[in-house]
């Protein structure tokens, strides 16, 4: 019950920076779209969105010195297998034009066709991963 | 200057709603992926506000002054590429429960696997780009 609870306050809290960043900047919130352009190390062209993965950054350093238990579960699973997740997950992010932050929040809130179906794949093939590594198939 | 102080408060916001929502906590994410398994439906409580006040504060927002100019890039159109694009992420996805947002904020674990994690991802997107740049 309190997680619904925290889910929600959550969300609120994803709806309205989201909003806030297209009103003031004009732009969707994509994570995956940010670290592209960030990753190319030309300040230039990454722009304000170097200011918000600092921001990001800020609250993931001020979480681990006063609540680190809400960032302090641990990835499960071998090494490999979070490199290979992790490289599945940059790798298709920009295949597909996005990740859960532009599809799954932007997009879908934008009522686009593409994003609902993205959304909709992702939870599909994460939902066929979760049952076929969970149920001891795989791993 | 604006722009960054804006994108920076936005941020802010942004990984706060992430670590308060458990959506940096990968058996969340698993546990409403398995929904063969004890389905833990916890993320459509974030889901559902979160792109209720998108839609409803991007309608107003447009509205009020006419739509400003985005940087979007031209979005990806449905096509095979792009369903194999999803696939893979929702392959990684779960794998081990995290997208890349919740992954910047779990570095504040300072830990080998999320480091890994966030590294691989980085790689992933640069040779990504690389290769999308080339092909097209």
């Amino acid at each position: 019950m309190t997680d619904y609870v925290y889910g929600l306050v959550g969300g609120v809290l994803l709806g309205l920076a989201a909003v806030f960043l297209r009103i003031s900047i004009g732009a969707p919130l994509g994570v995956s779209g940010f670290l592209s352009k960030a990753l190319l190390f030309r300040f230039k062209v990454a722009d304000w969105r170097l200011s918000f993965l600092v921001g990001m950054l800020v609250v993931a350093v001020v979480l681990r010195w006063t609540y680190p238990e809400a960032i302090g579960e641990s990835l499960g699973g071998d090494l490999w297998r979070i490199a290979l997740a992790a490289t599945l997950v940059g790798s298709g992010a920009r295949i597909a034009g996005g990740c859960t932050s532009g599809h799954s929040l932007c997009g879908m809130g934008s009522l686009d066709i593409d994003s609902i179906a993205a959304t909709l794949i992702f939870i599909v093939a994460g939902a066929a991963t979760v049952y076929l590594t969970s149920g001891g198939v795989v791993g | 200057m604006r722009a960054h102080l804006c994108a920076f408060f936005a941020g802010i916001i942004f990984a706060t709603g992430l670590a308060v929502s458990g959506m940096t906590r990968p058996s969340k994410v698993r546990g409403f992926l398995d929904f063969f398994g004890e389905w833990d439906m916890t993320l459509l409580f974030v889901l559902g506000p979160a792109v209720g006040i998108y839609l409803a504060g991007t309608f107003i927002a447009k509205r009020r002054r006419p739509s400003v100019a985005a940087d979007c890039q031209a979005p990806e159109k449905i096509g095979a590429r792009f369903v194999i694009g999803c696939v893979m992420f929702g392959i990684g996805w779960g794998l081990v429960g995290i997208c890349p947002g919740p992954s910047v904020v779990a570095l504040g674990q300072g830990s080998l696997p999320v480091a890994l994690f966030f590294i691989c991802m980085a790689f992933g997107i640069g040779i990504t780009d690389r290769l999308l740049a080339k092909g097209s």
